[in-house]
């Protein structure tokens, strides 16, 4: 089963897409920030990582050179709010492979991760 | 390969092209279209970056090679030539100046060149992007530049000679041009990172040589819905096409393999135009290209691309200062010696030897001529870097300033060369800061806004005279007078009997400085007391002629060579000393009873004017001789900067060319001294340094 990590710092939005990602048979692991979700990340590698943008502890794009630091092949994709296209640029630049933007539409989320995962 | 012995050469050479870079970019200034002056600049550009690489002085290598894409894309008509990034080159320059002498001091100094390079960006009109070979903006072909008949391939993509040149090399190499037209979704939001993220994309698979519209534009969104590239990748297009499509919200991607430009007629590239003509069967020569495109990796630093400075270079050798100081101090004992063998000569009576040494003496005098010769240097190589500096400054200074410059042939002895160029610095900035007045105030006195300085070197006689002059608002005597009162350096009384003359000339006194505030141009804490003293060191002389409201020249006589003068040769007591000629006024006789006390000081009177006397022998140490009262005393009347002094001597010896020699550490550094010479009877007479006397 891929494992998909998703890092987001409201416990309600994990809630509501692990809830989805199980239910189209994921295995999901979660993190509350951005430090959380690279400790996550080499910990269990997991397949894809779904990583909010703004964060305490440490934001997204940070995050996301940290995975890339640590492996360079990581995929991740970047949920960002409308309006924050800057950092989104700038976290594709840092090597998110993709991004989503929020609200969620559930078939774009599972859309984006076939893309990358089968 | 120790590549040390090549330093020397290197550093020259650098130098050299520093040089021909600051006149090109000052002449680029100007005349912005001139494309001769930018293959100039840039064939200057890329020699100083092949050096410098092949020394292993990587920043020197990283900047030019910086330096040369923003002058490619001058070349190519991408960018255009504004002040702005005249600006930045020049600040490269300065940068590579610096690293270029911290070299040759041979000291090791990494400078940070981001801002530098950012500079270059700016002045390029370009972002800080990350792939500098996608940023080209779209340009229109010059069609002088086309060959007819050419196929041009690609729909709404224009390709410049630059690039075709490089699809050209890809195809040489494997590569395939392809040209993408990528359509986004009209839902999508934010287009820019999706046209960004397949940008990336295909960035790994190949060279995107070519974006309508630019990085730049992508990345902020300045498109519609599609936009087109050009990129040269070893892939297939089917492979390409998957690449894109991994990116989410495209509406369609075009893949399209571009027909063959081969056989397209490139004009080489000016860096190699002279040297290596197209061969046959490759007709795409490498021209220095930028960022990673796939050409970078092959070109070939060894290729002579150098031909047209080196042909200079063949009529002529470089020789190191330091031998043709050894030679002129040879030449010189010989010139010591020749005088011995004539005294000899005349005293014997053997009539074969002062035939000899007469025909010696005319080869002697040629030899000797022909050494100084030698030494001599066109004062163009100090002039060279004033036209930047004036430029400078006045830009700074927010005036209008046109620098002319006449006889930069006329030659001077190198040790003067060397000294020369601070004290003109300062007369140049002193002109500009002080002498010329903005162009408001010059429109208001009816002068034209553009000012005049002018910088002239011409030969009188055995001296130089070399004029700073401008056509500013000159100086006011009322106004120094008041100014050196403040500072104390004249009484109130002296200057109530100043004369306008004297007046002007305070301005040479040490801690004088008018300027009101202190600026970072002229006011240094180095004044013009500073110029006049260097000048003198040089046994020169500085002069200031000025009218109020039409200008003002400083007008500096330096004598042709250091190295042997004409002297007067004079004796006090048993021993002799000689004066440098050129300090020296007249001479003339007193007798003892004229002398008269002047406020404390010796002194006579010399056609109504008082000369202030000093009594050579007592002046260097020896005990004074009694005069009779009868006798005749001779007196040396020298001038310094408008100052005269009668020395009092016993004797008169005669005019000689002599041989100046340093006294060296241990004796040197007497006050009143200034070096010596050996004399033909081999006696060693002192020279007399007239500057601390007076």
């Amino acid at each position: 089963m891929p494992k998909i990590l998703v890092v987001d710092d409201a416990a309600f939005m994990r809630l509501r897409v692990a809830k989805l990602l199980t239910e189209n048979g994921y295995e999901v692991l979660e993190a509350g920030d951005g430090q959380e979700g690279v400790d996550q990340y080499k910990k269990n590698k997991p397949d894809l990582v779904l990583m909010d943008i703004t964060m305490p502890v440490m934001d997204g794009i940070t995050a996301v050179q940290e995975i890339k630091k640590h492996d360079p092949n990581a995929v991740v994709v970047m949920c960002s709010a409308l309006g924050q296209q800057t950092m989104v640029m700038n976290s594709v630049k840092a090597g998110a492979k993709d991004f989503i933007v929020k609200p969620y539409q559930p078939e774009k989320i599972l859309d984006t991760i076939k893309r990358f995962i089968g | 390969m120790d590549l040390s012995q090549y330093l020397g050469m290197f550093l020259e050479e650098s130098r050299e092209h520093l040089q021909r870079l600051n006149e090109g970019l000052l002449g680029l200034e100007s005349n912005p279209e001139d494309s001769r002056l930018i293959n100039e600049i840039f064939r200057s550009a890329h020699t100083l970056k092949g050096m410098s690489a092949t020394m292993g002085f990587n920043q020197i290598a990283e900047l030019t090679h910086q330096m040369e894409n923003v002058l490619q894309k001058i070349r190519n008509g991408e960018v255009k030539v504004g002040g702005g990034l005249i600006d930045a080159l020049f600040r490269c320059l300065d940068s590579l100046e610096t690293m270029v002498e911290t070299v040759a001091n041979g000291e090791s100094l990494e400078m940070d060149l981001a801002p530098l390079l950012a500079g270059l960006q700016d002045g390029s009109g370009q972002g800080s992007g990350t792939s500098p070979e996608g940023e080209t903006t779209p340009v229109h072909n010059n069609s002088k530049e086309a060959t007819p008949g050419e196929p041009t391939e690609i729909p709404g993509v224009e390709l410049n000679e630059f690039e075709k040149n490089l699809v050209c090399e890809a195809q040489e190499h494997g590569y395939h041009p392809y040209h993408l037209v990528i359509t986004i979704k009209p839902t999508c939001i934010m287009k820019s990172v999706r046209a960004f993220m397949v940008v990336r994309r295909l960035e790994e698979l190949g060279d995107i040589i070519k974006t309508v519209p630019s990085v730049t534009d992508i990345e902020d969104e300045r498109f519609e819905q599609s936009f087109e590239l050009v990129l040269l990748s070893a892939a297939g297009e089917a492979e390409i096409a998957k690449a894109v499509n991994g990116v989410a919200e495209l509406e369609e991607t075009k893949v399209t393999l571009l027909k063959c430009l081969k056989g397209v007629q490139t004009a080489p590239t000016p860096a190699e135009g002279k040297v290596t003509a197209p061969v046959q069967g490759q007709p795409c020569e490498n021209g220095p290209t930028p960022g990673s495109s796939p050409a970078t990796a092959k070109k070939d630093p060894g290729l002579p691309r150098t031909q047209g400075f080196k042909t200079k270079a063949v009529a002529t050798i470089r020789v190191d200062i330091d031998r043709l100081d050894k030679l002129i101090n040879l030449v010189g004992e010989l010139v010591i010696n020749k005088t011995r063998l004539a005294q000899i000569g005349k005293t014997s009576d053997n009539p074969g030897l002062s035939e000899t040494v007469e025909q010696m003496d005319r080869v002697f005098v040629d030899l000797q001529n022909l050494v100084m010769k030698v030494r001599m240097v066109p004062i163009e190589q100090v002039f060279n870097r004033f036209p930047r500096m004036v430029r400078d400054l006045a830009k700074d200074l927010g005036k209008e300033i046109e620098l002319e410059i006449e006889g930069q042939e006329t030659e001077l002895d190198r040790t003067v060369i060397d000294e020369i160029g601070d004290p003109l610095v300062h007369l140049l900035r002193n002109s500009v800061d002080h002498g010329v007045e903005s162009p408001d105030e010059r429109e208001r006195a009816a002068k034209p806004t553009t000012a005049v300085v002018r910088l002239t070197a011409r030969h009188e006689g055995n001296n130089v005279i070399i004029e700073v002059s401008d056509d500013g608002k000159g100086i006011d005597p009322q106004r120094i007078k008041a100014k050196a009162l403040e500072k104390g350096i004249i009484s109130p009384a002296e200057a109530e009997t100043m004369d306008d003359h004297t007046a002007v000339n305070l301005i040479f006194r040490a801690g004088f400085s008018t300027a009101e505030q202190v600026s970072d141009v002229s006011g240094r804490g180095v004044g013009l007391d500073a110029v006049r003293s260097k000048i003198e060191a040089l046994s020169g002389e500085c002069r200031i002629f000025t009218k109020p409201g039409s200008g003002t020249t400083f007008r500096i006589q330096l004598p042709l060579t250091l190295a042997i003068i004409q002297a007067l040769l004079v004796k006090v007591g048993a021993e002799s000393y000689a004066i440098p000629l050129s300090f020296i006024d007249e001479t003339t006789s007193i007798l003892p009873r004229d002398i008269k006390e002047v406020q404390g000081q010796d002194s006579m009177l010399l056609r109504g004017h008082i000369l202030p006397l000093l009594r050579l022998d007592t002046a260097v140490g020896l005990p004074p001789r009694t005069w009779s009262p009868e006798e005749e005393l001779l007196v040396v009347v020298v001038r310094r900067a408008g100052k005269t002094l009668g020395l009092l001597v016993d004797e008169l010896v005669g005019q000689q060319e002599v041989v100046i020699k340093t006294l060296g550490e241990l004796v040197g550094g007497l006050p009143g001294i200034g070096g010596a010479t050996i004399l033909g009877d081999g006696t060693v007479s002192l020279i007399l340094d007239v500057s601390t006397l007076v």
